[in-house]
């Protein structure tokens, strides 16, 4: 190679590097992350203020702290999923998918493109956050224990289930900001998962339909609690409800896409 | 070379294209005309893989569309004026697409001076004209440097300046970048000015195809309107006839089919008839167009798609 010649990416990465263009540049993704970071990291503070200075500060605990200073954090992820959804609803609302699926036939690289960009923007946006309202909490959880810092540690297996939570949601996120926006199916497909994970299945595990070791079933919907939850099979509860309706409209979704004859 | 081997498209019980044998080489502008619904956008849908064929096979250098391994530098595809982003800058649009394509600054700054883009760069799509986002699609097509460019309809809407424009450009890129060009558009002026073949379609089939002047042909023999005074008409025609000519009388003149003004001028007056009207009738286009889509005007909607909702 001659000096000076810049190697040229092949066409996967080619497209991911433009599909992350998109992202990156579009005004209404970087402000719902913006304000969504503003109001997770003011969330987190606010609570950290009540629970440190309240009537009795050591109350909720460590495993409480975390769990509400990460509801704030989900809030983030979910608007990020929103905006990764308008954004690649963009590409098919403006009919923008004709020149991308003519620059690139196979469809389903396009696709893929799109989850893991918006994945990975979504994620580097989310988890520096995270971090910084996770070590905030543990903080406020470890001042309000009287330095007792044994009881404030978060401790490497939450740490990560923090971790892979975050990842998780914003590959939830991504998915069906995605799929919502790719066909009139995947939207069917991701509503009825949604409602079926989320609306029938656990009021029924909460009937006592069920055995009763299934019943943290039942909190599929609240992930941050179940991240701090004792045991290991409660994280996998969260993670394949966290997955699986996206999975489904996304399945759905690229079926439809890529087969699709598009005139 | 492009080429359509046998191609069929059906949607259903409605067959958009059948039996299609077409092909686009290289340094060749190639016009594609027909009534609406004849099978044009779906035929150049296929070529560039968003549409699968039903049966036949097309070829792009020998690959199908969908398994060109840098498609962007093959086909350059303008099928909607309006698939951009409105709200988003027409530079930025071009940007995202010369990654894609893998072209460099350099490409995306001559593409956009040669298109004249450069007033409207920073501008959001939205607010361009119509004129103007025909271009910047087109650009975007050309950042790949391709080998082929499949346009649909590209010239509706454009004032007559702009046309010409076009036009020529195409040519250009024909000419000087050995670009083969397939050029669907109603304005059979420019089609007959620019392309060096014609492909008439109707109902989804090949009607005619071959140079401009094959299609004329096929439609019908350039003839000669042979005029005199009114009272003479009819005895020239039989005279003509009986000359061996293959004469028709139409708006007052004898129309010859096939003789030269020449001879023609030679026999009539050689014949004692005062000579008033001598001139070549050459079928126009657009003549050839409506003898030959006669009955494939009929608009055959139900059932097409629209899009990935639809």
């Amino acid at each position: 190679m001659s000096a000076g010649t810049t190697p040229v990416p092949g066409p996967g990465a080619r497209l991911l590097l433009s599909v992350a263009r998109q992202y990156s540049r579009d005004r209404w993704w970087l402000a719902t992350m913006a304000v969504g970071s503003v109001l997770a990291v003011g969330l987190a503070v606010l609570f950290a203020l009540v629970a440190s200075n309240g009537p009795e500060p050591a109350a909720p605990g460590t495993p409480g702290i975390l769990s509400m200073a990460l509801t704030g954090w989900s809030t983030l992820v979910a608007a990020a999923a929103v905006a990764a959804g308008l954004v690649a609803g963009s590409e098919w609302t403006s009919g923008r998918y004709v020149v991308s699926f003519t620059l690139t036939p196979r469809r389903a690289r396009v696709v893929t493109a799109h989850v893991v960009a918006a994945a990975g923007c979504t994620a580097v946006a989310a988890l520096p956050v995270g971090t910084v309202m996770v070590v905030a909490a543990q903080s406020v959880a470890g001042a309000s224990s009287g330095g007792a810092g044994g009881s404030a540690a978060l401790g490497w297996a939450s740490a990560s289930a923090v971790v892979l939570l975050g990842c998780l949601g914003a590959a939830c996120g991504a998915a069906s900001g995605a799929a919502l926006a790719m066909a009139a199916r995947s939207r069917v497909a991701g509503v009825l998962a949604v409602a079926l994970l989320f609306f029938v299945l656990p009021p029924l595990a909460a009937a006592g339909g069920w055995r009763p070791e299934l019943l943290p079933a039942a909190q599929w919907s609240q992930l941050g609690a179940a991240a701090l939850m004792d045991g290991g099979w409660q994280l996998a509860v969260a993670a394949a409800a966290a997955l699986a309706w996206p999975l489904l409209a996304t399945v759905a979704a690229v079926v439809r896409t890529v087969r699709r004859d598009i005139a | 070379m492009i080429a359509c081997s046998s191609v069929t498209k059906r949607y259903g019980r409605l067959t958009a294209v059948e039996g299609l044998d077409l092909e686009v080489p290289r340094g060749r502008i190639v016009g594609m005309i027909g009534p609406n619904a004849a099978g044009k956008t779906t035929t150049l849908g296929m070529m560039c893989g968003l549409i699968a064929p039903t049966a036949g096979g097309i070829r792009v250098n020998g690959l199908p569309p969908t398994r060109l391994p840098d498609p962007a530098g093959v086909v350059g595809t303008v099928l909607d004026a309006g698939a951009a982003p409105g709200g988003v800058a027409v530079s930025e649009f071009l940007e995202q697409v010369r990654l894609v394509a893998g072209a460099g600054r350099e490409r995306l700054v001559r593409v956009v001076e040669e298109l004249g883009l450069g007033p409207v760069a920073g501008s959001p799509f939205r607010a361009c004209s119509l004129g103007s986002r025909r271009r910047v699609m087109l650009a975007a097509a050309l950042l790949g440097r391709p080998q082929y460019l499949l346009l649909d309809e590209p010239l509706n809407g454009l004032d007559p300046t702009m046309v010409r424009w076009l036009a020529g450009y195409l040519r250009e890129l024909a000419d000087r970048d050995g670009v083969g060009v397939l050029l669907s558009s109603h304005l059979l002026d420019e089609q007959s000015r620019v392309c060096d073949a014609i492909v008439v379609m109707g109902s989804g089939r090949v009607l005619a195809r071959g140079t401009l002047g094959d299609v004329l042909a096929a439609h019908r023999a350039p003839a000669v309107l042979v005029g005199t005074t009114p009272e003479l008409l009819g005895p020239l025609a039989s005279r003509l006839r009986a000359d061996g000519w293959d004469v028709a009388l139409r708006d007052g003149a004898c129309v010859v089919a096939g003789g030269s003004p020449e001879a023609l001028a030679r026999e009539v007056l050689g014949a004692g008839y005062p000579l008033t009207r001598l001139e070549r009738d050459v079928p126009s286009l657009q003549e050839a167009y409506f003898a030959l889509t006669a009955g494939h005007e009929g608009l055959r909607s139900a059932g097409a798609p629209s899009g990935v909702d639809s």
